[in-house]
């Protein structure tokens, strides 16, 4: 995976100050005694592109339906454009969705697709004719207008979904999955083309996504949601250095996580003792919600670092720089996976989970002619590592 | 060793299909050659036919009396497939949007009937439709009903429904005979669209509605087309056996309401003109051919178009 804390999008900070163009306030949905989602709140601006995020079954879909009109939540509403939509039914929405499958019509060539919205709002033939041709020139499919559903590739499908959506110029462009059906070729390809195609139209995209790189990669702004619940809304770089727990840490990209027994705050932050670790002095002063000082249960805190923030030493090499960092982890030398910039390396520990290290070539060159269980160090310093509320099943 | 494989063994495949080969050569292929035969012979006796080859036979089913049977046939099974196909749409959708528990009940409830023989069905018929059967019985009922309650409110006079009740003539009429053929062709109209209705991925339903379509516009544009199919063949599996119903207009139509079946079956019978039936029931198999093809047409040239 790519690190996106690289990611320099520099759209939030033109977005962050738009007025919220989607309000959800305490929606809750429950499928007879199943509960879908509980109490979600999210302002989504005008403009932006808006991920919703999480495994399967965590919602996601169901407030993208919501959203749409084809759910009602249970309890609260849903604000577009300050006015509440929570019961209007779906063809009465200025919002528009892209489905997962498409939806195609196939009984209809694409002009007939395109054109159905509006011809259901009883526009003139002429208004019709010239926003079809412009929105199907936006999606590039100008020279296909004539052609049949099942004369398409699975990619052009999905363009003439969006060109359909996207012809009634809604205020919101709902995309259920947009990528998931693509091989993987074409999807990072399409990935960057729905960015533009978002910047060239101006409306705020709603993309639901199991993917967290799709996510990353393409949102603004993006929710993670897990079992009907919010656990964060944040930018791509925030959630992915800022994640507010386990959860969520563990889901944008790779974390280590070694459960703490206690915490206690003195003058140079905090001292913390875990199972695995030992006692550690972190210049923690304030705790995250959610974690408490004193004896920690099993479902207390975690303290946390991602791969890419380990660095590995050999064992016998006195001469390291990395003396004075928080965290030593010994173990012995694993198998390297070439990713191209950067390489994996793994950290055996005996019983112990073993450790995932992401370095790059110059770090790697110590390490390349040694034989697999050479005895190495993992370090990890003490501003990346993390301490976070155990949220992980 | 896929389920295919047996095609690559001719024995395994001969062992598989002889069976089913010689059934259909003796019980479908020869009868129907011999009915074939006798189309083209002449009665010589009582007992004998010869093949002569004359084409009289075929000359004779357009005579005024045979065509005009024949229309009545037509349009009798015509208004009795579009009766049916009105009333099995909803039926259809009902079943394939109900809840999953709920399906396999609804599907046994339509498929009842078949448990029950046809001629009981149809006797059972005869005491609902008849001139003091039940149906006449609840019109009556409610004929009695409202006069009472016009002449309570003072309207009694006006003899606004008639001075008496009329019972309603169903035995020994074309309706009573399209009710029946109605009755009898229902659950072969709701299973095709059924089916058709369930295969349909209800995203594109949603779609419509997405894009500003309400539920009538969703249902005539991207529905019933997407559907058509099983519209399609529902039709012909209703049709074509109303076009040679015999029992119900035997005991419904009381022999005032023939269909074509019914004269094929006087030509075996009574008539004892064996060759002039055997060319009415080709003649009716041609038409179903003719249908058939049509059919295909259409699919063709939907084909062709997408």
């Amino acid at each position: 995976m790519t690190n996106p804390s690289a990611d320099n999008n520099p759209k939030p900070i033109n977005t962050a100050l738009n007025k919220p163009i989607v309000s959800l306030r305490n929606i809750g949905k429950q499928f007879g005694k199943v509960v879908a989602l509980e109490d979600v709140n999210i302002d989504i601006r005008e403009g932006e592109i808006f991920a919703l995020l999480g495994p399967s079954g965590c919602g996601k879909s169901t407030l993208l339906r919501i959203i749409s009109g084809f759910e009602t939540p249970t309890t609260g509403e849903l604000l577009l454009d300050e006015q509440d939509m929570t019961r209007m039914p779906p063809n009465k929405r200025p919002v528009n969705m892209v489905f997962q499958s498409y939806a195609v019509f196939p009984h209809m060539s694409v002009a007939d697709n395109v054109s159905y919205g509006l011809k259901m709002d009883r526009l003139a033939r002429d208004e019709i004719n010239q926003r079809v041709s412009t929105v199907l020139e936006q999606v590039h499919l100008q020279d296909f207008k004539d052609r049949m559903p099942d004369q398409l590739s699975g990619g052009q499908k999905q363009r003439v979904a969006l060109a359909r959506a996207l012809v009634k110029q809604p205020r919101v462009l709902l995309l259920d999955e947009p990528l998931s059906a693509l091989d993987a070729k074409l999807r990072d390809a399409m990935r960057l083309e729905l960015v533009k195609l978002q910047e060239t139209v101006g409306v705020t995209f709603i993309i639901v996504t199991h993917d967290q790189s799709e996510a990353l990669a393409m949102a603004d702004r993006v929710a993670v949601l897990e079992s009907g619940r919010l656990r964060q809304v944040d930018t791509p770089s925030a959630l992915y250095q800022k994640p507010v727990d386990a959860f969520v840490a563990d889901f944008i990209g790779r974390v280590h996580t070694f459960s703490t027994t206690q915490i206690e705050l003195n003058n140079e932050g905090a001292k913390i003792q875990t199972t695995e670790l030992g006692t550690l002095q972190l210049p923690i002063h304030t705790l995250p919600p959610g974690v408490q000082a004193g004896a920690q249960t099993e479902k207390g805190a975690v303290l946390a670092f991602r791969p890419e923030s380990v660095s590995i030493s050999l064992a016998d090499d006195t001469s390291n720089n990395a003396s004075h960092d928080a965290l030593k982890l010994p173990g012995l030398l694993g198998d390297v996976a070439f990713q191209g910039q950067h390489s994996i390396v793994e950290v055996t520990r005996g019983d112990a989970p073993s450790i995932s290290a992401i370095v790059d070539h110059s770090a790697l060159a110590s390490l390349q002619d040694k034989p697999l269980g050479t005895p190495v160090i993992a370090h990890c310093d003490q501003q990346n590592l993390m301490l976070l509320p155990d949220t992980l099943k | 060793m896929s389920l295919e494989d047996y095609r690559q063994q001719p024995r395994v495949f001969a062992a598989f299909a002889l069976p089913t080969l010689i059934w259909l050569l003796l019980f479908f292929i020869a009868p129907l050659a011999i009915i074939w035969l006798y189309s083209f012979g002449e009665n010589i006796s009582l007992v004998e036919i010869k093949t002569t080859w004359t084409f009289d036979n075929y000359a004779r089913i357009f005579q005024p009396e045979i065509l005009e049977l024949l229309w009545r046939s037509l349009w009798i099974a015509g208004i009795a497939t579009v009766v049916c196909l009105f009333i099995a749409y909803p039926i259809a959708l009902v079943i394939a949007t109900a809840h999953p528990n709920k399906k396999p009940w609804l599907l046994l409830l339509i498929m009842l009937p078949f448990w029950t023989n046809l001629l009981i069905r149809t006797y059972a018929l005869l005491n609902i439709l008849g001139t003091r059967g039940r149906l006449n019985d609840l019109l009556r009922w409610m004929w009695e009903t409202s006069d009472a309650l016009l002449n309570r409110i003072g309207l009694g006079h006006l003899e606004l429904l008639g001075t008496s009740f009329t019972p309603l003539k169903m035995l020994g009429t074309p309706s009573g005979v399209i009710f029946g053929i109605v009755y009898v062709s229902l659950p072969f109209a709701i299973l095709p669209i059924y089916s058709s209705l369930e295969r349909l991925d209800k995203s594109f339903l949603e779609a419509s509605l997405d894009l500003g379509a309400g539920q009538w516009k969703t249902f005539y544009h991207v529905l019933l087309p997407l559907t058509a199919t099983g519209v399609v063949t529902a039709a012909i599996i209703t049709f074509i056996p109303a076009l040679g119903q015999f029992l119900t207009p035997d005991l419904l139509g009381r022999g005032q309401v023939d269909m074509i079946a019914n004269v094929i079956e006087r030509q075996f019978k009574r008539a004892n003109d064996w060759p002039f039936g055997s060319a009415l029931s080709l003649f009716l198999l041609y038409i179903t051919f003719v249908l058939l093809a049509i059919r295909s047409f259409y699919d063709a040239s939907k084909a062709n178009r997408s």
